[in-house]
């Protein structure tokens, strides 16, 4: 278990690595860093600047192992399009409204999903079953920036029963969070639906029905319990999805977190807010992915032997 | 008839690449007729575009601008038209700019098709060379790519596109790169665990008793036994990389204005949402639809081509 977690932990943080390369060799293969990292509005004096701050004038390798110090304090250096503010400082100030409208959009995901799983694996081949299937299949095929602005036109233009965007109180989250989560819905039910199928068939479940206790309590204490185990694990997938998906959904709904800043800066070509924005998802991301792993080998030994 | 050739799988006789009488057992178990009609309907508006398009998708009627779909009846108030009625020579209505809707879905259709055939196969291929490297010679090599597939595979996919996008500049070449460089490393993964699994084969070993080279082995013995996962594979990707070629042009870090492509036409529908609904509502409908047959497609074919991967 020791072995498999100190190889996954080394695993994530080249990872991590590669994206710094990724992050550092964009500015640079494109010719000209300047090109990418300064506005087109700049001014000779502001490229001096950032050329002896940033010390372009070295060679590669000084300049990636001065980037990676400056990363790893979490320093990229000074937004261009707010002047003053610092990129790591944007992005910390941001992060608390995406990881609102995510979680949100968690609760949302799981309390339609679970239901809905253990009804479609318990009622296998009914109507009931076929609804959850085109929810799923619907999920998957639909793309998330589309079903927010179907969201917006319908309960926020039409009916007038949300805001259209901005944030406030919950009744902005609604949309954003059902177009952010629907896909997870999709890919949640579809594990949670499976798994019971797995336990639905195994002896415990037999000698509990043979015992006399009702159907409901069957399926939804001693079932449910076992079967939530690998969608539980699944979760940090789940909430990394959520993280990475709300680029898309901040951008329709005009919800002000990371992936507006991102998509604005990428349209400013503030490219320092850029790296810390890529910098900071991937990190959540990554450690998202090494917890779900290590928990995973922990429920189950076959994983750690692999 | 059915008696097994020493040396052959099953499954390779059933790949599209056997020939002869196999090939004709092959068609008849898995009826290709389903699969040309959806793949022509599909592929028909792409190819044939600027004969079915009713409009020039880039023509501008500023006179024409905004117009709904032609069952939308017009708004009278007071004897004084408030808002336009549809007509039927722009069926699904109009844009800002007076451009057909319909004309630019048709012709969007084209964007889509280029970018995911293009992207998958360059992707696939990439992919398809290191899976068969890293699972065939093993060892270091194999080490070294897998490494990177683990890194590439635990990055959050669609920033990294923005990213990227964004530090080339948005361009028809630069999505198609983008996508292939994501998508590569889902090959490789998927080639190299059957590359080891046909690498222990008999038939393998004999090969290489009989002198033949690793190339040839790997072109001629373990590469035929890998095409149906990749067909499966390509086909439930085609969907995927729609989606995330209509979200990258969404965000204004993929096809260029003014380019009929789905995912533009939305974020312009976006923008119009108060006014002119159907903007927005068609080119999404559109990708649903084909993403949604795509996929079926896809789950079709994995169930008669690779079962083992089939899921409860």
């Amino acid at each position: 278990m020791q072995r498999y977690i100190v190889i996954r932990l080394a695993q994530s943080l080249f990872a991590l690595w590669g994206v710094s390369i990724i992050v550092f060799g964009l500015a640079r293969i494109t010719g000209d860093p300047m090109d990418v990292i300064l506005p087109l509005e700049a001014t000779a004096e502001h490229r001096q600047q950032i050329t002896e701050q940033w010390g372009l004038d070295r060679p590669l390798p000084v300049q990636y192992v001065a980037f990676l110090g400056n990363a790893l304090r979490g320093d990229f250096g000074d937004s261009l399009k707010f002047q003053g503010q610092s990129a790591m400082g944007l992005v910390g100030q941001r992060l608390p409204a995406t990881l609102q409208l995510a979680s949100f959009s968690l609760i949302i995901s799981v309390a339609i999903a679970l239901p809905l799983g253990v009804l479609s694996a318990v009622k296998r081949d009914t109507p009931l079953d076929y609804i959850g299937k085109i929810i799923a299949l619907l999920g998957q095929s639909m793309p998330s920036f589309w079903l927010g602005v179907m969201l917006m036109w319908i309960f926020a233009v039409h009916f007038k029963l949300f805001p259209v965007y901005g944030t406030g109180g919950l009744r902005h989250m609604v949309l954003p969070a059902i177009a952010l989560g629907w896909f997870q819905v999709a890919a949640l039910m579809r594990l949670v639906r499976s798994s019971m199928l797995d336990i639905l068939d195994s002896e415990f479940v037999k000698l509990a029905r043979i015992k006399g206790l009702p159907e409901w309590k069957v399926t939804w204490k001693h079932c449910l319990r076992n079967a939530a185990i690998v969608p539980l694990t699944y979760f940090g997938v789940i909430g990394a999805a959520l993280m990475t998906g709300a680029v898309v959904i901040e951008s329709v709904f005009s919800w002000p977190g990371t992936g507006l800043l991102a998509v604005d800066s990428i349209r400013a070509r503030d490219y320092q807010v850029v790296q810390a924005v890529v910098i900071v998802f991937s990190t959540i991301f990554i450690t998202a992915n090494l917890v779900v792993d290590i928990l995973y080998a922990y429920l189950d030994p076959r994983i750690r032997l692999r | 008839m059915a008696t097994e050739i020493p040396g052959v799988t099953r499954k390779a006789l059933w790949s599209p690449l056997a020939r002869g009488r196999d090939s004709l057992k092959w068609a008849r178990r898995y009826p290709l007729v389903p699969l040309a009609i959806l793949v022509l309907i599909l592929l028909a508006p792409a190819i044939f575009a600027p004969l079915i398009a009713p409009h020039n998708p880039n023509e501008v009627v500023l006179p024409n601008r905004l117009l709904p779909p032609a069952w939308v009846g017009e708004t009278v108030v007071d004897g004084v038209v408030v808002k336009k009625g549809g007509s039927w020579e722009y069926f699904l209505g109009t844009d800002k700019l007076g451009r057909d809707v319909l004309s630019r879905i048709i012709y969007g259709a084209r964007i889509s098709v280029a970018v995911s055939l293009v992207s998958i196969i360059f992707g696939g291929l990439i992919g398809t060379v290191l899976g068969l490297a890293a699972g065939y010679f093993g060892g270091p090599t194999d080490a070294v790519i897998m490494r990177v597939v683990d890194m590439s595979l635990g990055l959050p996919t669609i920033l990294l596109a923005l990213v990227l996008a964004a530090a080339v500049g948005p361009s028809l070449t630069t999505v198609i790169a983008v996508i292939a460089v994501l998508l590569w490393a889902r090959y490789a993964r998927q080639v190299r665990g059957e590359a080891l699994a046909i690498r222990e084969r008999d038939f393998i070993s004999r090969a290489r008793v009989a002198g033949a080279s690793p190339l040839r082995i790997i072109i001629r013995h373990v590469f035929p036994n890998l095409v149906n996962t990749l067909i499966v594979l390509a086909t439930l990707q085609i969907g995927y990389v729609i989606v995330l070629e209509a979200s990258l042009s969404f965000l204004g870090a993929g096809i260029p204005r003014p380019t009929p492509a789905w995912g533009l036409m939305v974020a312009d529908g976006r923008e119009l949402i108060f006014v002119a609904w159907w903007v927005a509502l068609f080119p999404g409908l559109a990708i649903l639809l084909t993403v949604l047959s795509l996929n079926l497609l896809g789950d079709w074919l994995r169930d008669r081509l690779d079962p083992k991967q089939r899921q409860l």
